[in-house]
């Protein structure tokens, strides 16, 4: 019982983390397409204005004030492709060198039993990549990826419980290896501090209201 | 009236603060770095069970079961695709002429390919197990190649040394051996 909502607690901090990972990574995408923009813009801007001078001319007044602005635009150019080349260094996967092997056998193939294939796929969710680190095995392409989904279908499928599978994998690996593990000491405050934010805020909500009250008696 | 309402501005305050505080651990936590070397937990642990058929026509292949015949050991994981392991031969082939002896487990290998890198960078394995699906990789808590552990006579995990032996690490390993020896 105790454990049942211990689960269920640490299932709605995953997600929570999840949600947070999903925020910060649509923020790097913005940012990352704002970028991008700005350079389609500049260059779409700078090959326009290789057009003849009659044209520029005309289009836009006194060819003077075209000049300065682009050097200006030229420099923000060159500062937006810089960010952009930068970022997309950072997010570039780093090389992994991979055997020439194909796959396991269950890497890349559910279970024919359906009701097994749920289980295995959300034991899967919840195992973390090794190689691949902050991707769970379900989500990595990594072969020692592949290799972890592959063993966790067939003992799901031989009928091994999916805790046991998990316990297998902490004795290996450590509680880093799963997204919801074990209450104890050094994870306790995974479990501890959602109540304790909770009770902070009726703390200080309870406060104000009844001051406000106090406020308005008075 | 003025201390409860300089109070309350303080605590006014103290969300914006705290969230302020989540902030910069979210950032310190993004600029921390990435990847972490994860250390196996399965050492003073004796060998997982496995069998492994020959990954080379020239060596034999490893079990489990021929890890206890007293003698302390080093099991190497590596890989002919794993370009680490070509700059790690030169000491495996310096402890193995200092009489190490190193048992190979070939990870998602190709017969072809492992010949290639044995012909390259010489072979200082006294057995080398195929794991063609990185199974018993898996069961030693190992997460990457190279990786050596250092095995006593009686078949336990002592020690996890993950990544390159470099050449000032060879001393080191030849004094742990001798250890368990005793």
């Amino acid at each position: 019982m105790i454990a049942r909502f211990h689960l269920a607690i640490a299932a709605v901090i995953a997600r929570f983390h999840l949600a947070i990972a999903a925020v910060i990574a649509r923020f790097h995408l913005a940012i990352a397409a704002v970028n991008i923009s700005s350079c389609l813009r500049a260059l779409a801007s700078s090959v326009l204005r290789r057009r003849p001078e009659w044209w520029r001319e005309s289009a836009n007044g006194s060819l003077n004030s075209q000049r300065s602005a682009t050097s200006a635009e030229h420099r923000w150019v060159k500062l937006g492709a810089l960010v952009a080349a930068v970022m997309m260094l950072l997010s570039a996967p780093l090389a992994y060198a991979q055997s020439g092997l194909p796959p396991a056998p269950y890497a890349y193939v559910q279970l024919d039993d359906p009701a097994k294939e749920a289980a295995a796929k959300a034991l899967m969710d919840e195992l973390r990549c090794l190689v691949c680190q902050g991707q769970s095995i379900a989500d990595s392409d990594a072969a020692l990826a592949g290799d972890m989904r592959s063993q966790v279908r067939e003992r799901i499928r031989a009928g091994e419980r999916p805790e046991a599978i998990r316990d297998w994998l902490i004795a290996r690996y450590g509680n880093w290896v799963t997204y919801d593990p074990p209450f104890g000491w050094d994870t306790a405050i995974l479990y501890i501090a959602p109540f304790a934010a909770l009770f902070a805020g009726l703390w200080l909500a309870f406060g104000r209201f009844r001051r406000s009250k106090d406020g308005d008696a008075s | 009236m003025s201390k409860p309402h300089s109070r309350a501005r303080w605590i006014a305050w103290a969300p914006l603060a705290f969230v302020a505080m989540l902030g910069l651990l979210f950032v310190w936590g993004l600029n921390r770095g990435g990847d972490r070397l994860i250390a196996s937990h399965w050492i003073d642990q004796p060998m997982p069970t496995f069998v492994l058929p020959a990954a080379s026509a020239s060596r034999p292949g490893l079990s489990s079961a021929a890890l206890a015949d007293g003698r302390p050991r080093i099991v190497n994981v590596f890989a002919s695709w794993c370009i680490p392991c070509r700059v790690e031969a030169p000491q495996l082939a310096e402890l193995r002429a200092r009489g190490v002896i190193i048992e190979g487990i070939a990870i998602r290998d190709r017969a072809a390919d492992l010949e290639r890198y044995l012909a390259e960078n010489g072979n200082p394995y006294a057995s080398i197990g195929a794991d063609a699906r990185g199974q018993v990789q898996i069961a030693l808590g190992s997460s990457g190649v190279p990786e050596s552990f250092l095995v006593d006579g009686r078949g336990i995990i002592r020690e996890q040394i993950q990544g390159i032996i470099a050449a000032e690490d060879v001393p080191g390993v030849i004094a742990k051996l001798e250890a368990m020896q005793r």
